[in-house]
């Protein structure tokens, strides 16, 4: 008996098996693919269950998310392996390493069909994901390089909170008055600001630099520029904040500056803008966050990059999940309001401008004032290898080990060699 | 007498007990030991697919052209090896002695063994994390003991040489010695009680128990220890990225950093990464070689 009755359910066990997916076969899955680890995760979470619900029985958006670090390897890895995601999210710098490779499709359908225009989106953003007159990324957001001080002790050494240093002069006058020996000891225990010898000290010398009038390389890109005046000139400054003023700490590592500016004994800092929330969310630290100040000579300048979704080529391309992902990119592209909250600026203008957006604290403000300076390299496959030893070169002379001069030369000689190979 | 093919005396059944390992052996470490060796042959670009036969043009390159990855090559082989030469004495030493610490205690022996072990389950970036902070210039813990104990200034630990390798190498034998110290303790453990015994009744101390019996037992079962130390020492990678980024000045980019990039990172050049990777296996094969020639010679 008991046999007869597991056997029945055993058979309609696998009867369902078999109808199951024969009735939800209209639906389309695509795989969806970011690193989006930090609380930016969650609000992209809430975004892909938000279209699935809208979507239920035709589109469902499988999302994976991983560190940074991990993405691209494992994207590469499952390039390699001819099963790579429908959808991914990629860093502007990366997508000239991806497109010449053939490994993701154009998009010029895509954003004629979503009427996006160059009007709607800040310049910089919407020019950079044109690669030898095709589009292959549909900007998300923008994450800039932020300065951020510390209000209170701003006050306390008789500044005025609201009003951060603007150029290179008093960048340098309000440090040596934030730079404090509080207990007498002879040891300084509050810095004006801190210059790490690593991450992200490439991203304050890049904004110096074309605050200069800088140009990291030739027109076509055979040969490296950067030891150029502008360039030794922004890592002299760089090196002098240290050495010359001491109002920064020397030998500042990874994060150091960022811990220090949460405990109140860093006044100045220099971090991108995914550092804004972590700030926001340290009880008792009251700062103010806005663009890099005019440390080069002739322009305000602005580092920044940017979340761009970008769609890869399959080996057997599926017109459906093509089609699907396209809808999903595009709905998204639409939200980008809700993104903005995550912590990042939306690339789109009708969003920075709209009145919802500028109510978004610090974000808000900082989507005013930072989009009409940044500057995006130039964008070719060699654009990563080429600027390494530009990261090289900003800790040799950090650590005293070279003076700039000699550091930016020696860096511009690596970087021809990797121009010159094949 | 005709023997069968299965059962307990059947002809087979070796092989099938040998057969599931077999089976993941070829699949995880045969194949892709020959795969690489090929990919290394070839001017090989991951993301595109597209692949040139180059012949030995690779390793070729590593030593007569001087371009930029070679150059970084080298400098890293060179910085890997410093590495090894720092932090390979410690792993083994202090293993030793806390082995012998635990095995000698009367009371509490898991309860150590476990602390001593505790901190191997732990991730790269954990590690990382704790010891970059410890070890933070302006505001690290040891510089604050170091000034309020001592009134020492601050010490560049994570900035400068030597202090980066000191940093990494603390790090490394925090994390990894209680590896090696179980390894001793179960070396310990097989050394028979009565040579002891015997040798206390010639009236032997413990240092001369400890030279003539201990030592020597321990021999075997210490060059699995440094054979393995030392390569596990070559494969230096999260440490220098997660805590020095591989300054000051690249001196802490190891090979495997290197390599990593080569392949995966900003290059995406399979063939060179391969190559460079084949040379190491090659070296640390020699070095390895060499180890067990010194170990069984000097009987």
């Amino acid at each position: 008996m008991f046999k007869k009755i597991s056997l029945i359910l055993v058979s309609f066990l696998v009867l369902s098996l078999l109808i199951g997916p024969g009735l939800a076969q209209r639906k389309v899955e695509i795989t969806f693919w970011n690193g989006f680890t930090g609380p930016d995760g969650r609000y992209m979470q809430n975004l892909v269950d938000e279209f699935n619900k809208t979507y239920a029985g035709r589109i469902e958006v499988k999302m994976s998310i991983m560190p940074w670090g991990d993405y691209y390897t494992k994207v590469v890895a499952a390039v390699a392996a001819g099963k790579p995601p429908d959808v991914g999210i990629m860093h502007l710098d990366q997508i000239s390493a991806y497109v010449p490779r053939g490994v993701i499709i154009p998009l010029d359908d895509l954003a004629a069909e979503l009427r996006l225009s160059e009007k709607d989106f800040v310049a910089a953003v919407w020019r950079a994901g044109v690669y030898e007159g095709k589009r292959y990324a549909i900007p998300l957001d923008v994450h800039p390089l932020v300065f951020y001080w510390n209000k209170k002790l701003f006050r306390e050494a008789g500044l005025d909170p609201e009003k951060p240093p603007k150029n290179r002069a008093e960048f340098i006058e309000f440090a040596k008055k934030l730079t404090k020996d509080k207990d007498g000891d002879g040891k300084i225990d509050q810095w004006g600001t801190m210059i790490p010898v690593g991450w992200p000290n490439f991203m304050i010398w890049y904004s110096i630099f074309f605050g200069n009038g800088g140009t990291l390389f030739t027109p076509d890109n055979k040969k490296a520029l950067f030891n150029s005046p502008e360039g030794v000139d922004a890592l002299q400054f760089l090196v002098d904040l240290v050495k010359v003023h001491k109002v920064s700490p020397e030998n500042v590592a990874v994060d150091a500056d960022v811990d220090a500016f949460k405990r109140g004994t860093c006044a100045m800092e220099f971090n991108g803008i995914w550092m804004l929330t972590a700030y926001q969310e340290q009880p008792g630290l009251e700062f103010g966050a806005g663009r890099v100040p005019q440390l080069g000579t002739k322009t305000l300048a602005n580092w920044a990059g940017s979340h761009n979704f970008v769609v890869f080529r399959q080996r057997t391309p599926d017109p459906a999940k093509l089609s699907a992902a396209k809808t999903f990119i595009g709905w998204v592209s639409r939200k980008s309001l809700e993104w903005a909250k995550a912590g990042q600026l939306p690339a789109r203008l009708s969003v920075l401008r709209s009145s919802d957006f500028k109510k978004i604290p610090y974000i808000g403000k900082l989507g005013q004032e930072i989009p009409p300076y940044i500057v995006f390299p130039p964008l070719f496959p060699k654009y990563g290898e080429a600027t390494g030893p530009i990261w090289d070169a900003l800790n040799f002379a950090l650590t005293f080990k070279k003076d700039p001069k000699k550091a930016m030369d020696d860096a511009v000689e690596l970087a021809n060699k990797i121009l010159a190979s094949e | 007498m005709k023997r069968k093919l299965f059962g307990d005396e059947g002809l087979l059944t070796p092989y099938l007990y040998l057969l599931p390992h077999a089976i993941f052996f070829s699949i995880f470490a045969f194949y892709p030991v020959f795969k690489g060796i090929w990919i290394s042959l070839h001017k090989w670009d991951v993301l595109s697919g597209e692949r040139t036969f180059v012949g030995f043009k690779n390793y070729l390159d590593l030593f007569f052209v001087r371009n930029v990855p070679a150059q970084y090559y080298w400098q890293a082989l060179w910085n890997t090896l410093q590495f090894v030469f720092y932090s390979v004495p410690f792993l083994v030493g202090i293993a030793l002695i806390l082995a012998l610490l635990v095995s000698s205690a009367k009371k509490g022996k898991g309860l150590f063994r476990t602390t001593f072990f505790l901190p191997t389950a732990m991730t790269v970036s954990v590690v990382a994390v704790i010891w970059r902070w410890i070890f933070n210039y302006e505001s690290g813990l040891l510089n604050y003991i170091l000034y309020s104990l001592f009134k020492i200034k601050n010490i560049p630990w994570l900035t400068q040489q030597p202090g980066a390798w000191i940093s990494i190498v603390i790090a490394t034998v925090w994390w990894t010695v209680g590896w090696n110290m179980v390894y001793f303790i179960i070396g310990l453990q097989n050394i028979p009680e009565e040579l002891y015994e015997s040798a206390k009744i010639d009236g032997a101390g413990w240092w001369q128990a400890f030279r003539y019996i201990t030592l020597p037992s321990l021999k075997p079962i210490a060059l699995f220890i440094f054979v393995t130390t030392i390569i596990a020492s070559f494969n230096l990678f999260g440490q220098p990225q997660l805590m020095t980024e591989g300054g000051p000045g690249r001196s802490t980019v190891t090979v495997m950093l290197h390599i990593y990039n080569e392949g995966f990172g900003t290059n995406l050049r399979m063939g060179s990464a391969s190559a460079m990777a084949y040379l190491t296996a090659l070296i640390m094969i020699i070095i390895t070689f060499l180890q067990v020639r010194f170990f069984t010679h000097s009987e």
